[in-house]
């Protein structure tokens, strides 16, 4: 036999500095809220560094249930519109990018040159991820004024009627 | 357009904009609210993801399709999508045959395709002895989303041939088992030859020349000169391609059947060269065949049979084998006065019994034997002593032993060629 160049089954260099630019950012946004919100910011950043460390699917995906509850905490205790949805948005984003440099090791290893795809992903998830950012922006914007408590609970049956239907 | 299968990558996003929604409404907070519609936005992108038809071309060249021996082989990935919609996440594992060691760089590509464009992966194998033929490649699309994910196979058939050449760089002596041709191969037998064997008397009808005119002016009486008669072997090498001999010292050394086929390809040249007919048996679960004979046809077809012939790739094979079977065909085909040079690294006793087995029914038997034991361990020092003791009980029972290490094969035979009797 000959000497066979082995295969690095680990998170891709190229998804891992984005996702983790993505975190920091969002990290960053979480400041602008409340300081407990941020710091869950930077414990999610860490543990999705970790996660993106060893390659891990379960501390990836608890990183970002961290993030979650950043946000949650940040919108409960009044944070802004928009920084709550460019948080969300920086969350998700990060996320899946994350998740996206884990599959692509996996499959591909580390040493393919992935940049392309990574990329097209990326920008697919962002343009998503912005234009629905934007929708939702514009639609609180339309219907701004102070909403009685029976239009929120109606907003809510239709989002829990939303989601059903989206995840059938 | 396939559905593909579900990677479940969003997986719990519902819930968590459910609850999302379900706080914006306790706090009355309205951005709460807002995320959870981000939310949706996600959940309905997911939803609609689908990955279109999969059409795609798989193209490969190699840098050189007949490569010497350890040569780098540069192979060109070229696949491009043939289908009427961009691939977003196209993830492409090229299908290297086994026995191929990738040298550089990754036969992996991920990249997104629009349609009718050509995405390339460049990689080196190395060659080594054999006939390759490259897998299918497999390809795995997913859907931008990346929820679901399907798994495709293209196939583009490329062979690499990798033969070597047979070249005689080690002079293998044979043993005194001979045909009744004229050869090289100096035998007991008294008649005509170069070196000195007896004197005789005189008998009617003696060469002139091979009388003793020293002997005739001293005592009167004819006498006749006798040499020892060179005649021609049939050698049949059967190399040992047993699973069993498929066996290295480190993961990357060559493996005992590889050095087996290398020791036969050499001895095969050098019989050839010095006129002896020469065959190739292989001793394993794949029939291999090649009755003795002579001439550059049938160096040619042992050329190409050592390369390609299944039974001595290099990586194990998987059929079912009967050992016994094996030596008794074996034995009808060896015609009787057929030597046998048997390719082996008797690193289990059956190797022994066959080499023994031949002996005993009268085919001279050299045992040219690879050393794949380590002494890394306690178990493979065990294993070499092991193997030490089968070959003192070869010798023991009158076969000749090569014992090869690490040396190259003329080192080996020079030094045990001093041990050696006639």
């Amino acid at each position: 036999m000959v000497a066979v160049s082995e295969i690095t089954r680990k998170p891709t260099r190229t998804g891992t500095a984005m996702a983790l630019s993505v975190a920091g950012l969002t990290t960053f946004t979480l400041g602008f809220t409340t300081s407990t919100a941020a710091v869950g910011g930077l414990v999610a950043t860490v543990a999705l560094a970790a996660g993106l460390f060893r390659g891990s699917r379960r501390i990836v995906d608890a990183a970002g249930g961290l993030f979650f509850l950043s946000l949650l905490f940040a919108g409960a205790s009044g944070a802004g519109t928009e920084a709550l949805l460019l948080t969300a948005l920086g969350s998700i984003l990060a996320w899946d990018l994350a998740e996206n440099a884990r599959s692509v090791g996996e499959h591909l290893g580390r040493e393919t040159d992935t940049l392309r795809l990574e990329l097209v992903h990326a920008a697919a998830t962002l343009v998503v991820l912005a234009v629905g950012a934007a929708v939702v922006y514009g639609a609180d914007r339309a219907a701004a004024g102070g909403q009685p408590i029976t239009a929120v609970v109606l907003l809510l049956v239709g989002v829990v009627a939303l989601v059903t239907v989206v995840t059938r | 357009m396939s559905r593909g299968f579900d990677t479940e990558r969003w997986t719990g996003l519902d819930g968590l904009v459910l609850v999302a929604a379900g706080a914006g409404v306790f706090t009355r907070e309205p951005s709460l609210l807002l995320a959870a519609g981000l939310g949706v936005v996600v959940l309905g992108y997911v939803r609609v993801a689908s990955i279109p038809e999969v059409s795609l071309r798989v193209e490969r060249d190699l840098s050189d399709a007949t490569p010497d021996p350890d040569d780098e082989v540069e192979v060109t990935l070229r696949v491009t999508n043939e289908g009427s919609r961009t691939l977003f996440d196209l993830r492409i594992v090229d299908g290297v045959p086994p026995a191929l060691g990738v040298a550089d760089g990754p036969a992996r590509l991920g990249t997104a395709l629009r349609p009718g464009a050509t995405a390339t992966a460049t990689y080196t194998v190395t060659a080594v002895r054999g006939e390759h033929a490259w897998d299918e490649t497999v390809v795995v699309v997913r859907d931008p989303s990346g929820a679901v994910e399907s798994r495709e196979t293209v196939s583009a058939e490329t062979t690499l041939r990798c033969e070597p050449e047979l070249a005689a760089t080690a002079d293998l002596p044979l043993r005194g088992l001979t045909s009744k041709y004229a050869g090289r191969v100096e035998t007991d037998v008294p008649g005509s030859g170069l070196e000195f064997a007896s004197i005789r008397e005189y008998r009617h009808g003696d060469p002139i020349r091979r009388i003793d005119w020293n002997r005739r002016a001293r005592t009167g009486e004819l006498a006749t000169v006798e040499f020892r008669e060179e005649r021609a072997a049939s050698v049949v090498l059967v190399v040992d391609t047993r699973p069993e001999a498929h066996v290295a010292p480190d993961v990357e050394a060559e493996t005992a059947v590889e050095r087996s086929v290398d020791a036969a390809s050499v001895a095969f040249s050098a019989l050839l060269d010095s006129g002896d007919s020469v065959g190739v048996a292989a001793f394993g679960p794949d029939e291999c065949w090649l009755a003795p004979s002579s001439g550059a046809d049938h160096r040619a077809r042992a050329r190409r049979l050592f390369a390609t012939h299944p039974a001595f790739a290099p990586t194990p094979p998987d059929g079912a084998f009967f050992p016994s079977v094996a030596v008794r065909r074996l034995r009808r085909r060896l015609a009787s006065d057929a030597q046998v040079i048997f390719c082996s690294p008797l690193v289990d006793d059956y190797g022994v019994s066959v080499a023994r087995r031949l002996e005993a029914y009268g085919h001279a038997v050299t045992v040219v034997s690879p050393d794949p034991t380590t002494t890394s361990t306690v178990g493979a020092r065990l294993a070499r002593i092991e193997r030490d003791l089968r070959l003192r009980e070869l010798r023991r029972s009158g076969v000749r032993v090569l014992d090869w290490g690490d040396e190259p094969l003329g080192v080996a035979l020079a030094r045990a060629e001093a041990g050696w009797s006639r």
